[in-house]
C-alpha cells in the first residue's frame, strides 16, 4: 500500500500552502510530520487523505490519483482521523465506532456479524469497550480521542492517517495512544502517518520523521538524522540542544526559550526558583547581554511542544 | 492499547453490545407504538366528535362497512376520514422532513419552514391562486414548483464546500424572507375574497383534505422512506463532520443535496395538501430525541404524524374558537417550543 505526493500543490482561496511538494511515504512504517504552526503540515495530510481538493499534481495510492479512484475504495485502503472532529449529540461510543464500517457496508448499511467483532476490536484495543454505551459527549476529552481512534481502527485500512492523534490527552494517554499506533504497526503492518506536535514523541516513535516548513519538505528521513539541533533551529527558529536518550537511544530534544540559559556545555545546577527570583530582579545578567537566564518552567525541557489548533 | 486492570474479552463486548441494542430497539418500537397510538385514538376522536354532525363510534365501524345511512356515510367517508389520513400522512412528512433538515444541517431551527421551503411552497400557491385565479391541484402543483425553487436557490447560494452548514441556515432565512414579501405584495395587489382564500391556504387548513390528497401524500411518503432507507447511512456518516464523512468515503455534497432535496420534496408536498401548517417540522425531531436518545428521522415522523393528528382534533373540537385553521393550533404549540429551543441554544453554546 503505497502512497506518494507528486509535486502537490494545495491552498484555500487565494493562499497556496503547499507548492510543489513530493512525498513518498516508506510503506509498512511510521512517518510523523512535524513542523510550526501555519506550516502547511496539516494540510498535507489532508490533501495525502484526499479530504482537501489538490490545486495541482498528486497524490498516488498504490499508484494510482487518489481523487479518481472511488472515494469509497479508498476508504477501504486509507483511514484519517482530522483535527478534533466533533460528535454528533447523543451518539454512544459503540455507535461512533460502528460509523467505521461504512465503507464495508452494502446499499442498506446492514450490520454484519463481523462488523460487530471488528468493532469490539477496536473498542477493546483502545479501552473504550466499557464506554460502549455512553454518549460520546459525554467522556473526558482522552476517551474521546481513544474512542475515535477506534472508529479510525474499525475502518480496518492498511494506511492511516492521523493530524495530531495526542492532542488533549495527558501524558498517560498520549503514550499510550502512541504505543498502540506501534502495535498496529508491528503486528498488522499498518503504515502510519501522522502529524505530531511533541518532537521527542516523533522522534522517539516514528520511524521516519518529515519536517514540514513553509509548505516544504525541510528535511526527510531517519529521526536520528533528522532531529538534530540544527533543523530545530532551522524549521521552529528555536535553539535547542539535541541529546540522546539514554533509555532509547532516540534523539532527544531540549527547545531553548528566550529566557533560558544559550545552550552551551558545563551550565547545569541552576534550579528554576532561584532563576526565577533572579529574573524579577537582575535585568541583564552575563557578557552576552542576554535576559536574565532562568529556567522558565513553561518553556524548558522537554516540553518542545508548541500550541496546536487552527494549524494548517 | 489494554486498559489498567483486566481487559474485556472481545466477545464479551460484542454479547453486551448486541444486547445493548436489542434493548434500544426495544425501547423505540415500544414508544413508536405508543405515540402512533396516541395518533390513532386523536383521529378516532376527530373522526367522531370534528366538525357539526356527531358521529358515534358505531357510525363509523357501519360507514366504513357500507351500511350506514347517506349523511353518515358522505360525512365520514368523503370529509372525515380523508381529513384524518390527511393529518396522519401530512404529519409524518413534516416529520420526516423536519427532522432530515435538523440532522444533515446540524441545528434544530434549520427546518423547512425555517429555511425556505414552507415560504416558497407558499409564494408559488399564492402567485397561483392570485394571478392564475385557479385552484385546486395547480395551487398545490405551484406550492410544489415554489418549494424546490426556493431550496434550489438556497442551496446555489448557500453550500460552498468545506464552510459547513451556517452559511446555508443564513442563506435559507434570507431566502425566506424575500419570499414572504413576494407573498405579502401578491396578497395586497389582490381582492378580497382571493385574498382571504390565499390567507387561509397560508394559515393551514386541513378543511378541503379529499381522497385525491391521501393518494398523492401515500405516494409521496412510501417514495420518501425508501429514499430515506437508501441515503440514512450516508446521513450517519455525513453527520460525523465533512473530514470525517470524506474519509469513510462518502461524498458529502452528494449526500447534502440529496437529503436537502427529499427533505423539500416531502414538505412541498405536505405543505401543497395542507398549507402552510408551521412548526410541526421543527417540533417533531426534538421531540422524538427526548422520547428516544439516539433515535431517526422515522420516530420523528411518527411524532409529527400524532402532532398534526392532535392538533387538528383541537383545531375542530376546542370549546369556544373551534373551528380554528390546524395551522393556527400547530403555531400555538409550536411558538414555545421554538422559544425553549432557542434558548436551551444560547445556553449551550
Amino acid at each position: 500500500m503505497s502512497l506518494q505526493a507528486r509535486d502537490l500543490r494545495v491552498g484555500y482561496d487565494r493562499r497556496t500552502v503547499i507548492d510543489g511538494l513530493d512525498l513518498d511515504v516508506v510503506e509498512g512504517g511510521i512517518t510523523a510530520l512535524i513542523g510550526p504552526n501555519a506550516c502547511g503540515k496539516s494540510t498535507l495530510l489532508g490533501a495525502l487523505a484526499r479530504l482537501l481538493p489538490t490545486r495541482g499534481g498528486h497524490v498516488l495510492l498504490d499508484g494510482h490519483d487518489v481523487h479518481r479512484l472511488p472515494t469509497r475504495e479508498v476508504a477501504r485502503r486509507l483511514g484519517v482521523l482530522p483535527q478534533q472532529p466533533v460528535a454528533p449529540e447523543g451518539i454512544t461510543v459503540a455507535e461512533l465506532v460502528h460509523r467505521g464500517r461504512h465503507p464495508h457496508q452494502g446499499l442498506l448499511g446492514l450490520r454484519s456479524e463481523a462488523d460487530d467483532e471488528v468493532v469490539a476490536q477496536a473498542m477493546v484495543r483502545t479501552g473504550v469497550a466499557e464506554l460502549a454505551d455512553r454518549p460520546v459527549d459525554e467522556l473526558s476529552g482522552g476517551q474521546r480521542q481513544r474512542a475515535w481512534i477506534a472508529l479510525a481502527l474499525a475502518q480496518q485500512t492498511p494506511l492511516l492517517l492521523l493530524d495530531e492523534p495526542t492532542s488533549y490527552l495527558d501524558v498517560a494517554h498520549q503514550l499510550e495512544v502512541l504505543d498502540l499506533l506501534v502495535d498496529l504497526n508491528r503486528d498488522h503492518g499498518t503504515t502510519v502517518v501522522m502529524v505530531l506536535h511533541d518532537l521527542n514523541h516523533a522522534a522517539r516513535y516514528a520511524s521516519t520523521v518529515v519536517a514540514v516548513k513553509d509548505g516544504a519538505v525541510a528535511a526527510c528521513g531517519p529521526p536520528r538524522e533528522v532531529v538534530t539541533a540544527e533543523l530545530v533551529r532551522a524549521v521552529f527558529g528555536v535553539p535547542a540542544r539535541v541529546l540522546i536518550d539514554p533509555d532509547t537511544g532516540a534523539p532527544l530534544v531540549l527547545a531553548r526559550g528566550r529566557h533560558d540559559l544559550p545552550p552551551a556545555p558545563g551550565r547545569g545546577g541552576t534550579t528554576p526558583d532561584a532563576g526565577r527570583e533572579a529574573w524579577q530582579e537582575v535585568p541583564v545578567r552575563g557578557p552576552d547581554a542576554r535576559p536574565a537566564g532562568l529556567l522558565t518552567t513553561s518553556r524548558a525541557g522537554a516540553s518542545a511542544r508548541t500550541d496546536t489548533k487552527d494549524d494548517r | 492499547m489494554t486498559a489498567l486492570g483486566t481487559a474485556p474479552q472481545v466477545a464479551d463486548v460484542v454479547a453486551a453490545m448486541r444486547t445493548q441494542r436489542a434493548h434500544r430497539t426495544r425501547v423505540t418500537v415500544r414508544t413508536a407504538a405508543l405515540v402512533l397510538g396516541a395518533a390513532l385514538v386523536a383521529t378516532l376522536l376527530a373522526v367522531t366528535l370534528g366538525g357539526s354532525v356527531r358521529v358515534s363510534p358505531l357510525d363509523v365501524a357501519a360507514a366504513l362497512a357500507g351500511r350506514a345511512d347517506g349523511l353518515t356515510r358522505f360525512v365520514v367517508m368523503e370529509t372525515r376520514l380523508p381529513r384524518a389520513f390527511v393529518a396522519l400522512l401530512a404529519g409524518l412528512a413534516f416529520g420526516v422532513a423536519g427532522s432530515l433538515y435538523q440532522r444533515i444541517v446540524v441545528n434544530p431551527l434549520a427546518t423547512p419552514d425555517v429555511i425556505g421551503v414552507s415560504a416558497g411552497a407558499g409564494a408559488g400557491a399564492v402567485l397561483v391562486l392570485t394571478v392564475l385565479g385557479t385552484g385546486g391541484v395547480s395551487v398545490q402543483a405551484g406550492a410544489v414548483v415554489g418549494a424546490v425553487l426556493a431550496v434550489g436557490v438556497v442551496m446555489v447560494l448557500g453550500s460552498r464546500p468545506g464552510e459547513g452548514t451556517y452559511r446555508l441556515v443564513l442563506v435559507g432565512i434570507g431566502v425566506a424572507a424575500g419570499l414572504s414579501s413576494v407573498t405579502a405584495y401578491l396578497l395586497t395587489r389582490t381582492d378580497e375574497m382571493t385574498g382571504a382564500r390565499a390567507t387561509r391556504w397560508l394559515v393551514g387548513s386541513l378543511n378541503a383534505a379529499s381522497w385525491s390528497d391521501v393518494r398523492v401524500l401515500t405516494l409521496s411518503v412510501a417514495l420518501g422512506l425508501v429514499a430515506l432507507a437508501l441515503v440514512g447511512p450516508h446521513l450517519a456518516a455525513v453527520r460525523l463532520g465533512d473530514r470525517v464523512a470524506t474519509g469513510l468515503g462518502t461524498r458529502v455534497l452528494h449526500v447534502r443535496v440529496a437529503v436537502l432535496l427529499l427533505g423539500a420534496a416531502l414538505a412541498a408536498v405536505a405543505v401543497s395538501v395542507t398549507g402552510a401548517v408551521g412548526f410541526v417540522a421543527l417540533v417533531a425531531g426534538p421531540v422524538a430525541l427526548r422520547l428516544v436518545p439516539g433515535s431517526g428521522p422515522l420516530l420523528a415522523g411518527v411524532v409529527g404524524a400524532a402532532l398534526l393528528a392532535g392538533a387538528d382534533l383541537v383545531a375542530q373540537t376546542a370549546p369556544v374558537i373551534s373551528p380554528v385553521p390546524t395551522g393556527v393550533v400547530t403555531a400555538l404549540v409550536g411558538a414555545p417550543v421554538l422559544f425553549h429551543l432557542l434558548l436551551r441554544r444560547r445556553s449551550v453554546s
